[in-house]
This record gives C-alpha cells, sequence and structure tokens, in this order.
C-alpha cells in the first residue's frame, strides 16, 4: 500500500511545483522609461528666463532659457543613480534634442531656445531616454 | 550315488556379479526382476537373465534386461536420458522465466526513464520560471526605452510561451510518471501470480507402480501416488 502510494506522491509533489504565470504584460507599466507608463508626470516646469551672451564681433546673443525638473523621486529602486538622457522637443519652435544632467544624478536640465517670445506660451515635449529612445512624451508649457 | 550328485553340481545355479555404472549417479534407483527396488551399483546376482527397471527423477524410465554370467564380473553402464514431460516442462519454465524478466525489469526501467523525464521537465519548468521573473527585474531596471519595448514586445511573450510549454511538457511527463507507475504496480501483481507449476513426475508414478510384492497370501501389486506438496 505504502510503494503503491509513493508514485503518487511523487506525483502531486511534481505537479505542485509548477509554476504559475503571473506576469501580466498589459500591467507592466511602472517603469517610467516604458513608452506605455501611466504613473505620474515625470517633469516640471521650474522657471524661464533671458540668458545674454556676449559674442565678440557679433554683439549680444539673447535665449530663452526653461529649467525643468526631473522627479527622480519617482524612478524605481533599482533605476537610482544611473545616467540618462532627456529627449526636448520644441513644439512652438520646432526642433528635437537630447540633453545629458550636466553632473550624474542631477536632476534639473536647462534647454536654451533661440527665439525668444515674450508673453508667448512655450510648450515643450518632453521625454526620458537612453541611447537615444525617448520613453512616454509629457509636455510642459511656460511663458516668459 | 555320484551320478546324483554330478547331476545336483551341474543343475546348481551359479552366481555372477553386476557392476553398474549408473547415470546420473546419486539418485538412480531401479527396480530388480519386478521386485525389488535398489540403488545398490555391485551386484551379485544368480546367473541368467533379470530384469532391470531403471529410473531417476526427471529421467525416462530404462526397461531392460542384463545376462548374468555365472563367475564372471559383467559392468553395465547406464545412461537415462531425460523425460519428455520433463523437457517439455522445462521449456515451458523458460518461456515463463523470460517473460517474467519482461515483466520484472522492463517497468521499473519505464518508470526510471518517466520518473527522469519528469526531473528534466520541472527543472526545465524551473529555469523558463527564473528567466521570466528575470526579464521583469531586467524590465524594473532598464533605463532604455527601446530595451523595454523589446523585452515587453519579444523578449516577455517568448518567455511566457516557453513557461507554458514547460509546464505542458512537465504535466506530460507526471502523466506518463503516472501510467507506468500503474503499469509497473499491474505487471508486479501479475508476474507475481505467473509462477511456474511444479514439475509432476509422471515417470516417477509408473516406476513406482511396477513393485510387487510376493506374499503369503499371495502376489500383491504396489501403486504409489505423489502429491506435490510444494504449492
Amino acid at each position: 500500500m505504502k510503494s503503491s502510494l509513493f508514485p503518487l506522491v511523487v506525483l502531486l509533489a511534481a505537479l505542485s511545483a509548477c509554476r504559475k504565470d503571473d506576469v501580466d504584460i498589459e500591467q507592466l507599466t511602472t517603469n517610467p522609461f516604458d513608452a506605455d507608463y501611466n504613473g505620474a508626470a515625470m517633469f516640471e516646469a521650474i522657471d524661464t528666463y533671458l540668458v545674454s551672451e556676449d559674442i565678440p564681433g557679433s554683439g549680444t546673443l539673447t535665449r530663452q532659457a526653461i529649467r525643468f525638473r526631473v522627479r527622480i523621486e519617482q524612478f524605481l529602486p533599482e533605476q537610482s543613480g544611473r545616467p540618462f538622457q532627456v529627449f526636448v522637443r520644441d513644439i512652438t519652435a520646432g526642433g528635437s534634442f537630447y540633453l545629458e544632467p550636466g553632473v550624474l544624478g542631477d536632476d534639473e536640465f536647462t534647454y536654451l531656445r533661440y527665439d525668444v517670445s515674450p508673453g508667448i506660451p512655450v510648450c515643450l515635449e518632453l521625454a526620458l531616454a537612453n541611447n537615444f529612445s525617448a520613453a512616454r512624451p509629457e509636455t510642459i508649457c511656460v511663458t516668459l | 550315488m555320484c551320478a546324483i550328485l554330478l547331476a545336483a553340481v551341474c543343475m546348481a545355479q551359479r552366481t555372477g556379479r553386476l557392476l553398474l555404472d549408473l547415470s546420473p549417479a546419486g539418485t538412480t534407483t531401479y527396480i530388480l526382476d519386478g521386485k525389488y527396488r535398489m540403488s545398490d551399483r555391485q551386484l551379485d546376482l544368480m546367473e541368467g537373465p533379470h530384469r532391470f527397471v531403471f529410473w531417476a527423477p526427471e529421467r525416462r524410465m530404462l526397461d531392460t534386461t542384463i545376462v548374468v554370467q555365472p563367475g564372471a564380473q559383467v559392468e553395465a553402464r547406464i545412461e537415462l536420458r531425460y523425460s519428455e514431460e520433463y523437457v517439455a516442462w522445462r521449456k515451458q519454465a523458460a518461456r515463463g522465466t523470460t517473460g517474467n524478466k519482461w515483466l520484472r525489469y522492463a517497468p521499473p526501467v519505464v518508470l526510471a526513464g518517466s520518473a527522469a523525464l519528469v526531473v528534466v521537465s520541472l527543472l526545465k519548468h524551473e529555469q523558463a520560471y527564473e528567466d521570466l521573473n528575470a526579464l521583469e527585474g531586467d524590465y524594473r531596471a532598464q533605463l532604455d526605452p527601446g530595451r523595454i519595448a523589446a523585452i515587453k514586445r519579444v523578449d516577455l511573450p517568448a518567455a511566457k510561451d516557453a513557461l507554458s510549454r514547460t509546464r505542458t511538457a512537465a504535466l506530460a511527463a507526471g502523466g506518463v510518471f503516472t501510467l507506468a507507475t500503474a503499469a509497473t504496480l499491474y505487471l508486479r501483481s501479475k508476474a507475481r501470480n505467473n509462477v511456474q507449476a511444479p514439475f509432476e513426475d509422471e515417470e516417477r508414478v509408473r516406476f513406482e507402480g511396477l513393485v510387487y510384492a510376493p506374499l503369503p497370501q499371495g502376489t500383491v501389486w504396489g501403486a504409489s501416488m505423489s502429491i506435490p506438496l510444494v504449492r
């Protein structure tokens, strides 16, 4: 009796060892670098201001600086302290750029645009990026 | 008077010696002249023909006459052949033994193979599960949107497929293992019941029925019956 029960016990143990597939791809939206990320906004505008620069022989070059911040506190724990880029598309003037942080771990970025438009809202499409591929885009607007 | 004595001497039977070389040596017995069951290898007999019926277990009886020469020593070599019944029984036993070997050894081999299949399938299944979890971890740690898209569109579906495939394989292996277990138990019980019947030596019955004992009341034929008690 015991010997006939043993294989059944082994079989039950083997079947109970079968793993359940508990990874739902549709639910994988928690990574801010994922194009399908559906968490809170990752960017916030800080301010905008004029930057003047003397260029010898050409006069003074004035540009509009837009400072914004990446909410790195919303990064997943595994992602903290690692380098990343920010993709910027100037919706108002056109053109797109990849910005690198000045210092590793820095969460503030400054975008300089040549079209200075006082009183007119300037909107930027921003996205976290790496290796020149961008995640979910967000839009921030500032007015000088 | 002298003539009477001479006649008596001439008519008196004299003896001769008979040496029997029997094969099989230890178990051959014989019935001498239908009266005496013996196993002696050396006999001093009256001159003239004597009837011998030799027999040994599993052998055919040999019914023969040996003539004893007066004052001489005769050596007879008797070799008994196996009986037809015993040869047939041996063949059947050999067939049964071969069948029993298959019944005894094949199911455990299949069972061991299916158990190994279960183990290998489960190991592969566990590996697929770990791969899937590793990809999920990779998704969480990844900062490259392109790589994240590849994980979600290619790697994770492939890993989920692999997990599903290995689970099916493990379940199939478990089913094979169950069937092999059931077959092993069934065939083992069948092999246990499939025991060869002991040999019933009919030659022995015939041999033992040959003896008669001359008694004062008259001659009595002896008969015997064998009851196999081994079973």
